[in-house]
């Protein structure tokens, strides 16, 4: 019977061993052939359990020995107490465990070995879990190549095949290390056979872990989901490392337990936490297995826990219960928008359940999704990766410049635009925008374009009144609306031009590229909130030829502001106020016209009959007050255009004035040009008989001709007073002010002269009557001294007779003070 | 065996229900089309488009592919493409597709995959993209004349979507809804000339910016010039005038003087003349036969002696 025994649970741990060992081949075969991740882990897990079932064995085997030896020592107890001899030798109980050898042996096993190889297999199993993770998640460098870690539904895992394969084959594993499992967990009650409980355990964990396995293969063959294996092949590490702490935490543990005899002692690598899972009926007495042996005594007997034990399946029961019908409860949040779906059939795409409290048939009969329809998400269109997302935090430490060649760490994308059509291009000059792009042999016409860059940020939600559309039109709109809003911004770009699209305004092309995209991704149930251009700029050193043409436009309005300051002065100088000589110089001009257009007419008017001509101009004069309306009204239009073009002058160069001000100059020449239409009205009514009359008598030429130089004549009057009322000194400054000044002192000093000279005479008139003779002598000699005082005299002492006096006049003669070269008188 | 307890049943009996529902139903989302397929077969009627919870039997009876039903995008690489005006563009395209018949796409498309058929399109859309756009001009996708440029370009769309759609139809049951074009660009030397270009044109504007300036100063100017010498002439004119009046009104006093007054008049003028002209700095030669001299030749003896 014990021979029985002892071959039995021998034979219990070598068939452990060697399944254990056939598992870990056939899994590792398998993981080669179908390349899962998981598959490899469980091998490596698979293989923990070989050196537990292998110090099984030794046990088992050293325990048949140490009872042979009790046999044999029982044998030769009873041996020698037949032949009545030796008692002395083995009389003493506790002195014969010396000459016991194997049980010694045993005992040494129980003590260190069985721990030992516990020991082990938690350092092998927290190893293996640490470096099966590692070798998942960590970046690692593989021939030179950075290959990240793989992440779970990521890329970069390998393909699954032979996956019915490996199912059938891990199926009947699961199904062999199940029942060996439980078979020599059975086994293991019987307190000798203790360790195969924890063998036992062990195989379980590694028949649940196929289970799981095979589960996630499942999924994979049958809804195409490898997402789950690779959960899988990341959970395995972790049981693993799990599994090794137990045993850890037993193995510092089992120092500290008392030490009850009789009681055998249990393994480390005995899994409490596996236990539970080999008998999920007995949970709880688990546990209480667990304390009891923990504590030294029978814990579970006492009340409280007798109670906790009777009422734990109904409150895990109900509890599981509670939680399948809060399934049934759906709280939206304020931006979210929930559609409740029924075994898959949309329920209420068309009208979803707003932020609050709901209710719903419990998880699997209905789903609930919710949307979130508060989420503004933001795309951006521009940058030479098209679904790069912009780093705003480097944008806030660069001034972004258009001479910069990344803003917010990313390159630029390079749009074609239109090229400029405001640039004139002379005949000689070839268009500026003519790329060659193709060889150079070749011969169609160029299409010129140019390049810009732009950033355009696309902000979108999706719309909570358009969720049916959402949901059901495309799989993927959000990388749909990537493409139409490159499309849609490209193809406004390539409408637009460089001029057009600095000079605009950009939240007016964002409003409509807004439009545009909005009513593309309408029926994708998105909608686009806002589009705003941002950083419109040329490439690099283009926009260094940009900020030349600036810097040239500010050149060009400081010169003509140059120019016109000049102007102003010379102006000024002249007349003393700019705006008079201005008017003064038109009106000279208008006078000056006036009386060419009176000339030439009047040439032409010498063909005509002189009487004739005559009487009707007399006529004509009567209406020249007429005649001076339509003159007054086309001289205020002129005033006015000359106003308006200085205004526009002004605001073109910034020298003041606003759009307002501009508006009312425009409007001052309508006016005019209305009141000089009235006028001429007017005229032409007053006239009207008169000029039948002239006409009927000169012709048409002649008799217009006629009317014309009425008017001029007018005209010219009206001129000449605006001329003589601008001319007036007391109205003019400068230097023509000065010459009118001068000339009119002069007329006055010769006016007085004049009658000064008068009174003299009359005065003196009686004294030179008196004594002629005596008046003139001296009046003469007075003027004489008064003359001859300062003058310089030379006195010719010799006869001239027919003698020739030379005298030389030096130019200097003021300079050099002594008298020159006068021939002295020849004696 | 002891005897088992109800609870135990009732949860047994619980997961074996939860079992046979798993095994014997299967289900279609509100997005997806479903085929049936019964140890390898299906024909029209295994398409299941009815979303909801269905009826099957366990595999390996019965297997089921679940496909989705909505549109989706598919891109294409970004490649360089000659147009038939010699210029070389870069263009990315994109797809909007969806599975039109499921059951054509299970049987023909590689390996059911919606990845691998996608793979394949890509190919198929580069190429159309190729030959289309081989066919056009760059002025084709640029819209200088807004109107007639949008036919244009939705002609080229269409070109391509005809090019792949029907192919694609017949070979993997795959129906191309539009065919767009995500950005067009330049390869960079042809983007280098157009720089150059644009620089050209630029600093030639900038020029021309000073030139005006130049010449509309200097047009200011002139006529500032004008003006003024206008005006001083006018005002010239002015002056001349205003002193012909005083030498006129001068003239009238001096008619007023009688006849016999008329000598002594113009002898008082002499005499103002005469005045005016020693005023200046004056240098006299007098010979002897000059009154002047005569006293520094024969001194008067004395003024009594004179009778």
């Amino acid at each position: 019977m014990t021979e029985t025994l002892h071959t039995r649970s021998r034979r219990a741990s070598l068939g452990g061993l060697l399944l254990q060992l056939v598992a870990f081949a056939t899994t590792l075969a398998l993981a080669l052939v179908s390349g899962s991740a998981a598959t490899g882990q469980l091998a490596w897990y698979l293989l923990g359990g070989v050196p537990l079932w292998f110090v099984a064995l030794l046990v088992f085997r050293q325990r048949e020995l140490a009872d042979l030896e009790a046999l044999d020592l029982e044998e030769l107890r009873r041996e020698k107490q037949a032949t009545g001899g030796g008692e002395a030798l083995f009389g003493d109980e506790a002195g014969g465990v010396g000459f016991r050898v194997a049980e010694a042996r045993l005992r040494w096993m129980q003590r260190w070995l069985v721990p030992g190889f516990g020991l082990a297999n938690a350092i092998y199993l927290a190893a293996m879990g640490l470096w099966a993770w590692r070798r998942l998640a960590a970046t690692q460098v593989l021939a030179g190549v950075e290959l990240p870690g793989l992440r779970i539904g990521g890329p970069g895992w390998p393909t699954l095949t032979h996956v019915p394969i490996a199912m059938v084959a891990l199926a009947v594993l699961m199904l062999g290390t199940f029942l060996y499992s439980r078979y020599t967990s059975g086994m293991g009650r019987v307190p000798e056979w203790q360790l195969l409980r924890g063998c036992g355990a062990y195989l379980l964990g590694n028949a649940l872990a196929i289970m799981a396995l095979l589960v996630t293969l499942g999924i994979h063959q049958y809804a195409g989901t490898p997402t789950w294996e690779q959960a899988l092949a990341y959970i395995l590490p972790v049981v693993m490392v799990v599994l090794a702490l137990e045993t850890l935490v037993n193995f510092v543990l089992d120092i500290y337990r008392p030490r009850a005899p009789g009681v055998e002692a249990r393994a480390c690598f005995d899994s409490r936490l596996l236990g539970l899972l080999a008998e999920p009926g007995g949970i709880a007495s688990s546990i209480a297995d667990a304390i009891n042996y923990q504590f030294g005594f029978q814990v579970s007997q006492t009340w409280f826990y007798q109670l906790l034990q009777r009422a734990f399946v109904p409150l895990v029961a109900v509890g599981a219960a509670a939680l399948w019908l809060l399934t049934g409860v759906v709280v939206v949040q304020p931006y979210e928008h929930v559609i409740i779906e029924r075994f898959g059939r949309q329920l209420n795409a068309t009208d979803p359940l707003g932020p609050g409290l709901h209710f719903k048939w419990p998880w699997p009969i209905e789903a609930a999704r919710a949307y979130n329809t508060g989420q503004l998400h933001e795309l951006h269109v521009g940058f030479a990766d098209a679904r790069a997302v912009p780093k705003y935090d480097e944008a806030l430490k660069q001034v972004m410049l258009w001479t910069d060649e990344r803003h917010m760490g990313l390159e630029h994308f390079d749009f074609i635009i239109r090229p400029s059509t405001r640039t004139p291009v002379g005949p000689a000059e070839a268009p500026a925008t003519a790329p060659s792009l193709g060889r150079d042999t070749e011969t169609v016409k160029d299409a010129p374009v140019n390049l810009f860059r732009a950033d355009v940020a696309v902000q979108y939600r999706i719309g909570a009144r358009r969720l049916d559309a959402y949901t059901r039109t495309m799989r993927d709109p959000h990388t749909a609306i990537g493409n139409i809003a490159w499309e849609e911004v490209g193809r406004f770009l390539s409408g637009t031009t460089a001029d057009e699209l600095l000079g605009r305004d950009l939240a007016e092309i964002g409003e409509i590229l807004r439009g545009r995209i909005d009513q593309r991704v309408r029926e994708l149930g998105l909608e686009v909130v806002y589009v705003g251009l941002t950083n419109v700029h040329p490439q690099k050193t283009v926009a260094e030829a940009y900020r030349n043409v600036v810097k040239a436009e500010q050149e060009k309005v400081a010169a003509i502001r140059e120019a016109l300051v000049t102007e102003n002065e010379r102006l000024a100088k002249v007349a003393g106020d700019a705006s008079v000589a201005r008017r003064l110089a038109l009106a000279v001009e208008r006078a000056r016209k006036t009386t060419e257009q009176i000339n030439d007419d009047e040439q032409r008017l010498a063909a005509a009959d002189p009487a004739a001509v005559q009487a009707l101009t007399a006529r004509l004069a009567e209406y020249a007050p007429q005649f001076r309306t339509h003159v007054d009204a086309v001289a205020r239009l002129e005033q006015a255009r000359d106003e308006l073009q200085q205004v526009e002058l002004d605001l073109e160069l910034g020298l003041g004035y606003t759009l307002e001000q501009r508006a009312q100059a425009a409007q001052a020449v309508r006016d005019a040009e209305q009141q000089e239409q009235a006028a001429a009205a007017d005229l032409a009514a007053d006239l009207g008989s008169l000029r039948a009359g002239i006409v009927s008598r000169l012709g048409a030429g002649l008799g217009d001709t006629l009317l014309r130089v009425a008017e001029a004549r007018v005209a010219q009057r009206y001129w000449e007073d605006r001329l003589a009322a601008g001319f007036s000194p007391t109205r003019l400054e400068g230097e023509a002010a000065a010459m009118l000044a001068a000339a009119l002192a002069e007329r006055w000093t010769k006016e007085m002269d004049a009658a000064r000279q008068l009174v003299q005479m009359q005065n003196e008139r009686e004294a030179y009557r008196a004594a002629p003779a005596v008046y003139q002598a001296r009046r003469l000699i007075e003027v004489l001294v008064e003359g001859l005082k300062d003058a310089r005299k030379f006195f010719l002492a010799f006869e001239p007779g027919s003698r020739q006096v030379r005298v030389r006049f030096v130019v200097d003669d003021t300079l050099r003070v002594e008298p020159i070269d006068i021939a002295p008188p020849k004696p | 065996m002891s005897r088992i307890s109800i609870p135990t049943l009732l949860v047994a009996a619980l997961v074996v229900l939860i079992l046979v529902v798993f095994a014997f139903t299967y289900q279609v989302a509100f997005h997806q089309v479903a085929i049936k397929v019964r140890f390898g077969q299906a024909d029209e009627r295994s398409v299941i488009r009815e979303p909801g919870l269905k009826f099957r039997w366990p595999w390996p009876v019965e297997s089921i592919a679940v496909y989705d039903a909505r549109l989706r995008t598919l891109d294409t690489p970004e490649a360089e493409i000659k147009t038939e005006d010699g210029k070389n563009v870069v263009v990315g395209a994109y797809a909007v597709w969806k599975i039109a018949d499921p059951l054509q796409f299970y049987r023909q498309a590689p390996r059911r995959s919606v990845e691998e058929a996608e793979k394949q399109m890509r190919s198929r859309l580069s190429q159309a993209q190729t030959t289309v756009i081989g066919k056009s001009t760059l002025a084709d996708f640029l819209s200088l004349d807004a109107e007639r440029n949008d036919r244009r370009y939705d002609r080229l769309l269409q070109e391509m979507r005809d090019n792949v759609a029907p192919g694609l139809r017949a070979d993997y049951g795959i129906e191309v809804c539009q065919v767009g074009i995500r950005r067009i660009s330049l390869p960079k030397e042809a983007a280098e000339q157009v720089f150059e270009s644009m620089r050209q044109e630029r600093n030639k504007l900038a020029a021309r910016y000073r030139q005006e300036g130049r010449s509309r100063a200097e047009g200011i100017k002139a006529r500032a010039e004008a003006n003024a010498k206008q005006i001083l002439a006018f005002a010239e004119r002015r002056a001349r005038e205003i002193e012909s009046a005083g030498i006129r009104a001068s003239t009238r006093i001096l008619e007023m003087i009688p006849q016999e007054d008329r000598e002594f008049f113009e002898w008082l003028r002499w005499l103002d003349a005469l005045r005016a002209s020693l005023a200046q700095k004056t240098t006299i030669f007098l010979d002897q036969k000059s009154p002047l001299f005569a006293p520094f030749v024969n001194p008067p003896v004395s003024v009594e002696t004179r009778p």
